[in-house]
């Protein structure tokens, strides 16, 4: 009886191992195919997910993962075995029931597919791929009110999304409202306009990826879209890239001024001067913020530096560039004829340049309202 | 009871069988060297990478000199900076001598242009009885009249259609109805070698790809009807600067009587440019649903064509497309929007393939259109970044199976489109007059293909010439309308389609095991409508405009 017992214990004991041993294995083919397929790897994900189903037939994550394979394959009929599969093994997941649907959509199986995005939907009434793709295969159908509705209702949670504008631009076309599909192309155009130099800045930092060009490229695209994580992660890269890179500095430190981050910009600019101690604007924008924060020493001592290097700069070369920028210094020093008679060389240089002018007409505001000062 | 239910079953399972063979009973036997068609496209590559290399060219299927046997007109690219070929390429002329041989005629034709051609079109554009031709080149297009005597003059600078930008497509047709075909062409990008830079794809050397580019606004000619031309192309409305214009077709997709007019963009989204019918077109390509894919996406579309290939008697749309972009096959709905019916109609296999040349055509004479789409990658090193494609590709054969989807036949009994080539442009005509259509492809920087269809004759037929009379003397934009049983099919006359190439200009309809005609409509484009009935099939007839109407 002990004999019995014990060897039971040990069948038990090296069961439990080996069922360990076979949740990591699968656990790890699991992770690795998810990862090749976030990485559009589709063959070696392929592989990964049948090492899973080898391992365990009833895991139906597995037949999920592999269904979307297949379908992001174009093989639309082994993605509707796969993923029914899946649902045979009672997985109750919203994205297995949507993902089906799209493929009875390929197929032209609209029926089916509508049942499916609905019980997608009645898992998770707020699974916004179902609604959106519920809305298309309406579209499909001619059923284009319905289809309005169902992405009118993704539209708060899918702004900027192409395909959505896109598709309702088509549905108020259809239903004979002319003005409201305009609107919908004219937003979809600019989508694509943005995609469009996503891409091509994308290209240019896969073709030159050392290069710090691309990355300033898709950070301004991205600063000029209110995008400002995205700009900052990718000014942050060019300055990997050139340290020495002002410019991406410069940019950094604007967008903080213009999120109303004042304080972040601060030591923005310091790290610039401490790279480049002859950055110019660094300096003017260093005395101008410690200005607005109270700190006269420390902006009197960069408005000092930032003037000294204009004018040897200007000195040397007289160019609008540079007598634009020892004029701006002047102003923000308060040195008003200076400043005018700055701004007023430059326009010599260049008659029409904007920016002198728009400094020059700063500068008399600003005496305005210094003698309105005064004469209180 | 049983036994009709048995007759029943037996009946389906004919009907099936008779479809799993409709494929094999397709042909084509490559007949190019017995044909004695020297030709060799040359796109002037030095390694250079000038992305003028890549478009390749398109070739005509007309006959030029009256004797109802189709000839053959090839176009040539030309020497690039940095490439000599031993003698200059040209464009050549292949005189049909009706025995399944062709010979070279270039040089006593004078059509041996020798400028970077891209497409041609073949119309009467003086209504003198004698198709011309029009090439456009990356340079100065030419306009060829033809004299009658087998011969052509240049008659570019006096017609006024010599336009110099980087022009690809061309077509033919009477956009104002007054009785002269006028010219659209396409311009595809601003192209210097000035500025011309290198592209690379993960370290590879590439084709900078046409986003690179500034567009060039396309352009129409009107015709004077004095053997000259007006630039419209601001006045009718369709000027647009963000065009990178490839492919053009002209049809009258909403059956209103005048022909409207799709372009295909690279990059760009689709024109589909509907006729006001007062001399004016507008874009309703996003209206309509034709300038982008299903999710908003604009597609490098190369060749485009209006057939109806679901016999509902409204002109679909299809438009091929860059790789990972699945060709675009639009339905049209009711003569003003289309669906995007891409992906349920079977045109996903398409996505590791670049579409070129597109015609629908009824290739198994059995009454609906199947398609044929000319692949080949642009990029020749394409295989060292990217595994999913090669640069030469198979064509496609797609077989309409009659309810709405089509089937790739190209491997199964397609002995001539087996091989992978880099193909461009091409034409499909009966240049055998046995009552199927042929295949010409054009193949970037390598010779052609002829290919003969070999058995689509084993289904009935019918080819209608047509003449006009008030109406443009070839009938360009001529609607037929063939009633066989409940079959009823629609096509229209069109100089100019696919990818830069022109078709056989007689209306090929196949009508399968149908003994009959019953009616055959003609609707002209001066409004004219003649009625033929009851007529014998497997004939190629002439109808003139007037001839027999009621």
């Amino acid at each position: 009886m002990r004999y019995l017992f014990l060897t039971v214990l040990i069948l038990s004991c090296s069961s439990f191992i080996v069922s360990a041993q076979r949740s990591e294995l699968l656990l790890q083919h699991y992770r690795q195919a998810e990862t090749f397929a976030n990485q559009q790897r589709f063959d070696e994900a392929l592989h990964e997910y049948q090492k899973v189903i080898e391992l365990d037939p009833m895991l139906p994550q597995a037949y999920l993962g592999l269904g979307n394979i297949y379908l992001a394959q174009f093989e639309f009929d082994t993605a509707l075995e796969t993923y029914t599969q899946a649902i045979e093994l009672k997985l109750q997941l919203p994205e297995i029931y949507c993902n089906r649907g799209i493929v009875y959509t390929k197929q032209g199986a609209y029926e089916k597919a509508v049942a499916d995005f609905q019980q997608a939907l009645t898992i998770d009434t707020d699974y916004t791929p179902a609604r959106f793709e519920l809305g298309f295969v309406y579209q499909q159908m001619g059923h284009y009110a319905k289809a309005v509705r169902e992405y009118e209702r993704v539209l708060p949670q899918r702004q900027g999304d192409l395909a959505l504008h896109h598709n309702l631009g088509r549905c108020y076309s259809r239903l004979g409202q002319v003005e409201a599909a305009a609107r919908q192309h004219e937003i979809a155009q600019q989508i694509r306009e943005f995609q469009d130099a996503l891409d091509l800045a994308q290209q240019q930092i896969r073709e030159r990826p050392d290069n710090p060009d691309g990355y300033m490229a898709l950070a301004k695209i991205y600063a000029d879209h209110n995008q400002p994580a995205q700009a900052f992660e990718q000014y942050k890269a060019a300055i990997l890239k050139d340290a020495s890179l002002m410019e991406a500095y410069d940019a950094v430190a604007t967008l903080y001024i213009q999120y109303q981050q004042r304080g972040k910009a601060v030591p923005v600019y310091k790290t610039a001067v401490g790279v480049n101690s002859e950055y110019i604007k660094g300096h003017l924008m260093l005395g101008l913020l410690y200005q607005r924060s109270n700190e006269p020493k420390a902006s009197e001592h960069h408005l000092a530096t930032a003037r000294q290097l204009a004018e040897k700069a200007a000195e040397t070369t007289p160019n609008v560039q540079n007598l634009n920028m020892l004029g701006a210094i002047y102003l923000a020093m308060t040195d008003y004829n200076r400043a005018e008679a700055t701004f007023q060389q430059a326009l010599k240089v260049v008659p029409d340049n904007k920016q002198a002018q728009e400094y020059l007409h700063q500068v008399r505001q600003a005496r305005k309202s210094g003698s309105r000062t005064e004469n209180q | 009871m049983r036994y009709a239910l048995c007759l029943f079953l037996i009946i389906c399972l004919m009907n099936v069988f008779c479809w799993a063979g409709a494929e094999d009973k397709i042909s084509f036997i490559a007949v190019t060297a017995a044909a004695n068609l020297g030709f060799q496209h040359v796109d002037g590559r030095s390694g250079q990478r000038y992305f003028l290399e890549t478009v390749g060219s398109g070739v005509a299927f007309f006959d030029y000199n009256g004797d109802s046997l189709l000839d053959i007109y090839f176009v040539n690219s030309a020497d690039l900076p940095g490439s000599h070929s031993p003698t200059p390429p040209t464009n050549r002329l292949y005189h049909n001598n009706g025995d399944g041989t062709f010979t070279d005629v270039t040089e006593r034709a004078g059509v041996g242009d020798t400028g970077y051609g891209a497409g041609c079109a073949a119309a009467d554009y003086d209504n003198d009885g004698n198709l011309d031709l029009y090439v456009t080149n990356f340079g100065t297009n030419v306009l060829y009249r033809n004299n009658g005597d087998g011969t052509f003059t240049n008659v570019t600078d006096h017609a006024g259609v010599g336009d110099s930008r980087w022009s690809l497509g061309c077509a033919f047709a009477d956009y104002d109805n007054d009785g002269f075909v006028d010219l659209y062409v396409t311009n595809y990008i601003d192209f210097d070698f000035e500025t011309h830079t290198d592209c690379t794809q993960k370290g590879v050397a590439t084709y900078c790809p046409p986003e690179s580019f500034d567009g060039s606004p396309d352009t129409l000619y009107r015709n004077n009807g004095d053997g000259t031309f007006t630039d419209a192309t601001i006045n009718a409305g369709v000027y647009n600067k963000d065009g990178k214009g490839m492919g053009v077709v002209f049809g009258d997709y909403d059956n209103d009587g005048d022909v409207d007019c799709y372009v295909g963009n690279d990059a760009e989204e689709n024109f589909l440019y509907q006729n006001n019918g007062d001399g004016t077109f507008t874009n309703v390509g996003w209206m309509a649903g034709v300038e982008a894919d299903e999710n908003g996406n604009v597609q490098g579309t190369m060749g485009v064509d209006f057939g109806d290939y679901d016999n509902d008697g409204l002109l679909d749309l299809i438009a091929v497309n860059y790789q990972q972009q699945a060709n675009a096959l639009y339905h049209n709905d009711n003569g003003s929007f289309f669906t995007d019916v891409s992906f349920v109609a079977g045109m996903a296999e398409s996505l590791p393939y670049v579409g070129w040349g597109a015609d629908f055509f009824d290739v198994d004479n059995d009454g609906d259109k199947d398609l044929l789409i000319a692949n080949g990658h642009l990029q020749d090193t394409v295989e060292q970044y990217d595994d999913t494609t090669t640069y030469p590709q198979h064509n496609h054969l797609l077989i309409n199976n009659g309810q709405g989807h089509f089937v790739n036949a190209s491997m199964k009994a397609v002995s001539g489109l087996q091989a992978r080539e880099v193909s461009r442009g091409f034409a499909t005509g009966d240049y055998d007059n046995d009552g199927d259509l042929d295949v010409l492809i054009s193949n970037a920087n390598d010779s052609p293909q002829l290919l003969r269809n070999a058995r689509g004759n084993q289904g009935n037929w019918i080819l209608i010439r047509t003449i006009g009379a008030r109406s443009n003397r070839t009938g360009i934009g001529t609607r037929v309308k063939i009633q066989t049983g409940d079959l009823i099919q629609i096509d229209e006359v069109r100089s100019g389609s696919g990818y830069l190439s022109q078709n056989d200009l007689r209306l090929h309809f196949g009508i399968g095991r149908h003994k009959r005609i019953d009616r055959i409509e003609v609707r002209w484009p001066s409004g004219v409508v003649d009625i033929i009935r009851d007529l014998a099939p497997n004939q190629i007839i002439t109808i003139t405009e007037g001839s027999h109407s009621e």
